[in-house]
């Protein structure tokens, strides 16, 4: 079977080299005929027009029935927003006037550390009182309010609607490939492409910057939660069923409280992903450090920018590890009170401390003398690595564009398009029989159908480059990780930073160094989808079970031989969901380099933006989506060949 | 810097403190605030006016929000992003733009020929773009600023990715500006290098002004950075309609007005801010100013526009009277 399918393919490789020299430029078996073309964005913007305009039976067009929801989404964040720093106010512009001030800095401080205490004691408090007063001397905190009040609503949102589907999901295999194809889509299509229907349909502001964050969030929750799911369903076995439990019991009782670590990654993911997308949320009208980021970068403030993303990054780490700790269900601290008179306690503290803002001033606005900026520092160190370091980082990113980069460019895009339909088509037979072989074939002649196909290679080219290194060294650092606690008190915290810190912050100071183009891009791709390979390879060895690394022990299994035969076997599923995560993340980090400078499907969907052309953006951002579900079906599909019959072998082994 | 980033979003919050100011600077000139607002605001729906991400754009909007502000209206500052605002002018998610820059938005005048929004008249800023180079780079290429002299210097301007030819960057392409045939009907041995955003075409500008190495980039004015750096612009043949006509585009390209827009139902909604913002102008002269003493000085913006507030009231007092 592997033979004959390396035959197959060098086969076809010898065809398209054969087809290059022999075909006379133009020929429609290089380059798909103009006269061909579908017009894709034509029926898309058809489509999208019937949506928003058609009149639903007196109730108004389709775009009025959605703006209903607005409300939903922005009723709660305003409260939120109106609490933490706007207070409350009534009449407009010059006949303004307050009602009730918003809660003090100090009583919201007060409030945080005092939670994080309780939840995971001394640590978490400190973590807790230190992101509060970075955000005050930095003079953040009513943007860090203002993007907190948006995602004080979008977390829960994503986790709630995310856990829910999973479990219907897992419950319903029939719908499960389809729902999750559904989902990898909306991860991957680059924001761009549907930011223009998001704003016909929901308009500016919250709501929109609430749904971009949930369609961003949610997918990740959603397939984390089904493979816990099924681990878990398989590790109780029939458990639940010999207790007696009925089907809800089964799940709420049993399969779910057993889960609970894949669920807490996808709870970090969640977290993660939602401030990660604050920057792009900020294009559609929510305000906050996003757009602060966006202001300071446009001016070459780098200290700023930096100042302003290391806030976002130190709040998504402090909600992470109170939500972690939260989630176990345990009293750190204040164990003398119970939850109702700590709740008391805490809503005394902040209404008292408010009130006295009425009186005290500095308590109402925190004080401006001592308000900091690290000004140009972080300037003068990029200028001073400019003036010094610049031939040695110039000299790296030539060499590997003239031995990597650019030969891997020039092959792919002068690849003929029906060799790369009919190879993709054979791979993935090869890998999941003749269905997948026929559906994955349909996708890649869909693109080369759209006309896109140029960019559409530029966009594989990029991508296929960055993800092979994310996985390359992610997995086997994950897989470090797992097995060492020390490490992975290293790697955690520095992949969390890497996830929620927005690109845009080191990728100035990156343009600064290595010139805009690809290897900038590079860059950026691999800095975000990297994260979740680590982090499943390293769940995924530390959540081995303790029976099957004893049984390799007594039989006398050295460490690299209980590592490859029955650690990696054993949290195959963990590690390849991590590698559908990192293409998906990678191809999602397009619409960063979009904005760097590359001529890809990114940059279509940023061009579409401009022109409001939303079926043309929807045309690229599809394009995108089907290269991302042909990579994850191929790879994952190898992928699960070789593990499937070990995995089940050990798993059987360890229900027993 | 702190107190501007409090207060972009709650400027509402300081219109108490502001319109205090303002009304005690009324009576002084004898402005009867009070009374104008009697019939204004037509509506206490919220006009909701966009908010880019250059530093300019903060300015022009921050001001028309505070004087809409000072007529009672409900104004809404909207943070997004430049290419999004098209189509929500259509829509009236936005009421207002302050800034429509006609010299790198070729799609706007389209956009109002359709009808799709309302032109609502000059700012009094125009845009102008050229290409540019640091003035060191006179040094290695002694025949600039006139463009002839490229030709001789691609090699100066050249990078591992452009080989012999030379290297123009420039904005992406959706910022229109006709490059490719302009470089073409000139011959120049150049190829363009197109960046997805200012901000990565400023730091590579930086980058080589620091390093002093040569670079051929587009820059625009008014902005800060022809103010920061010290470099010219590249002398093309001067502009003509015919150059432009002809296709070729071998000529200067044409300084465009900045334009204000607004969403067509603006104007009936809320006559008296449509007729205040159609009188709100301002010069390049002191639109560039406010850009050095934020950008490059550090001031805050909000001082920034109290000042403005305090030194022109005669000027907004008048836009605002009915």
């Amino acid at each position: 079977m592997r033979y004959r399918g390396i035959a197959l393919l060098t086969a076809l490789a010898l065809v398209a080299l054969a087809m290059q020299r022999g075909l006379a430029e133009g020929h429609w078996a290089l380059t798909w005929p103009q006269g061909w073309q579908l017009p894709f964005a034509d029926w898309l913007n058809a489509v999208f027009r019937f949506l928003s305009e058609f009149e639903f039976a007196g109730s108004g067009t389709g775009r009025d029935l959605t703006r209903l929801a607005v409300p939903l989404f922005e009723m709660p964040t305003d409260l939120l927003s109106n609490l933490f720093f706007e207070g409350f106010t009534s009449g407009f512009g010059a006949n303004k006037q307050v009602l009730f001030p918003p809660l003090s800095w100090l009583a919201l401080t007060v409030g945080v550390v005092l939670s994080c205490y309780r939840v995971g004691g001394v640590k978490l408090a400190t973590l807790g009182a230190a992101t509060a007063a970075y955000l005050l001397v930095f003079g953040l905190w009513s943007s860090a309010m203002l993007t907190m009040a948006q995602l004080a609503v979008a977390v829960p949102i994503g986790l709630v609607v995310g856990l829910l589907m999973g479990v219907w999901v897992w419950r319903s295999p029939r719908i499960r490939p389809g729902v999750l194809l559904a989902l990898d889509q909306l991860q991957t299509i680059p924001i761009f492409a549907y930011l223009v229907p998001v704003v016909v349909f929901f308009g500016l502001g919250v709501a929109p910057a609430i749904i971009v964050t949930v369609i961003f969030a949610l997918p990740t929750m959603v397939r984390t939660t089904v493979v816990g799911l099924e681990e878990a369903a398989r590790t109780t076995g029939e458990l639940a069923v010999s207790i007696g439990c009925n089907k809800r019991q089964a799940l709420w009782k049993v399969v779910l409280p057993t889960a609970q670590d894949m669920l807490r990654v996808g709870l970090n993911q969640v977290v993660m992903l939602s401030f990660s997308s604050v920057i792009i949320a900020s294009l559609v009208g929510a305000g906050g450090l996003g757009y602060d980021v966006l202001v300071a970068l446009r001016r070459l403030a780098i200290g700023r920018g930096l100042e302003a993303g290391f806030a976002i990054t130190l709040m998504a780490i402090t909600l992470n590890s109170f939500l972690q700790h939260y989630s176990t269900g345990r009293v750190a601290g204040l164990a003398a009170l119970g939850s109702r008179q700590f709740l008391a306690l805490i809503g005394a503290l902040v209404l008292g401390l408010t009130l006295l803002s009425l009186v005290l001033p500095w308590l109402a606005v925190f004080p401006e003398q001592l308000v900091l900026s690290t000004g140009p520092f972080f300037d003068n160190v990029i200028e001073w690595v400019n003036l010094n370091l610049y031939s040695i980082t110039d000299g790296v990113k030539t060499a590997l564009l003239i031995y990597l980069f650019l030969p891997l460019k020039h092959l792919l895009t002068s690849l003929p398009w029906l060799v790369v339909v009919l190879a993709v088509t054979i791979a993935g037979y090869l890998v999941g029989g003749v269905k997948r072989g026929l559906f994955l074939g349909g996708l890649t002649l869909l693109i080369a159908a759209s006309g896109l196909w140029h960019k559409a290679m530029l966009t594989v080219y990029l991508c296929a480059v960055a993800v092979s290194f994310s996985a390359l060294v992610g997995i086997p650092t994950g897989i470090w990780a797992g097995r060492s606690r020390n490490v992975a008190r290293i790697v955690m915290p520095i992949i969390d930073t890497l996830q929620t810190l927005p690109a845009f912050v080191y990728l100035i100071p990156a343009i600064m160094l290595f010139g805009t183009g690809d290897f900038p891009s590079f860059v950026a791709i691999v800095a975000y989808s990297i994260s979740p390979a680590i982090r499943y390879a390293e769940l995924g060895i530390r959540t081995v079970p303790e029976h099957l690394r004893e049984a390799g022990v007594q039989f006398g299994c050295r460490p690299f031989q209980r590592l490859w035969m029955i650690e990696l076997p054993a949290a195959a599923p963990q590690i390849l969901l991590g590698l559908n995560r990192t293409i998906m993340l990678g191809l999602s980090m397009l619409i960063v380099t979009a904005l760097i400078g590359t001529d890809d499907l990114g940059q279509e969907t940023v061009t579409a933006l401009a022109k409001v052309d939303a079926g043309r953006g929807l045309a690229a951002g599809f394009a995108v989506a089907f290269i991302a579900i042909i990579a994850d079906r191929l790879v994952g599909g190898l992928a699960e060949r070789k593990s499937q019959p070990q995995r089940a072998g050990m798993t059987a082994a360890g229900a027993d | 810097m702190g107190s501007k980033e409090k207060s972009r979003f709650t400027f509402t919050r300081r219109l108490v403190g502001a319109a205090a100011l303002a009304a005690s600077m009324a009576i002084g000139i004898g402005l009867p605030v009070a009374s104008a607002q009697a019939e204004v605001p037509e509506s206490n729906d919220p006009i909701r006016i966009s908010l880019h991400d250059w530093t300019g754009s903060v300015f022009t909007s921050t001001l028309a929000a505070r004087i809409l502000g000072e007529m009672g209206y409900n104004v809404e500052l909207i943070p997004i992003d430049a290419a999004a605002v098209n189509s929500a002018l259509e829509s009236g998610d936005i009421t207002f733009q302050t800034e429509a820059w006609t010299s790198v938005h070729p799609e706007v005048a389209g956009l109002i020929a359709e009808g799709r929004y309302t032109n609502v008249g000059e700012t009094g800023l125009v845009g102008m773009d050229r290409w540019w180079y640091p003035a060191y780079v006179e040094d290695l290429c002694p025949g600039l600023p006139d463009y002839t002299a490229l030709n001789d210097c691609a090699s100066v301007f050249a990078t591992a990715e452009t080989g012999d030819k030379g290297r123009l960057l420039l904005y992406s392409a959706d910022w229109g500006g006709n490059d490719d045939e302009r470089v073409a009907s000139l011959g120049l041995n150049y190829q363009i290098v197109r960046v997805g955003s200012e901000a990565a075409l400023l730091a590579e500008v930086q980058s080589a002004v620091q390093r002093q190495a040569p670079i051929l980039a587009w820059l625009y004015e008014p902005h800060w950075a022809p103010v920061k750096f010290d470099g010219r612009y590249v002398e093309l043949p001067p502009y003509t309609e015919e150059c432009a006509a002809s296709g070729r585009y071998d000529c200067e390209k044409p300084s465009g007005p900045i334009l204000k827009l607004a969403w067509n139902g603006m104007a009936d909604k809320w006559p008296a801010a449509f007729a205040a913002m159609q009188k709100f102008t301002l010069s390049n002269r002191e639109y560039g100013e406010v850009i050095q003493q934020v950008d490059l000085d550090g001031v805050p913006m909000d001082d920034v526009v109290d000042a403005w507030m305090a030194e022109n009231t005669d000027r907004w007092s008048a836009w605002i009277a009915q």
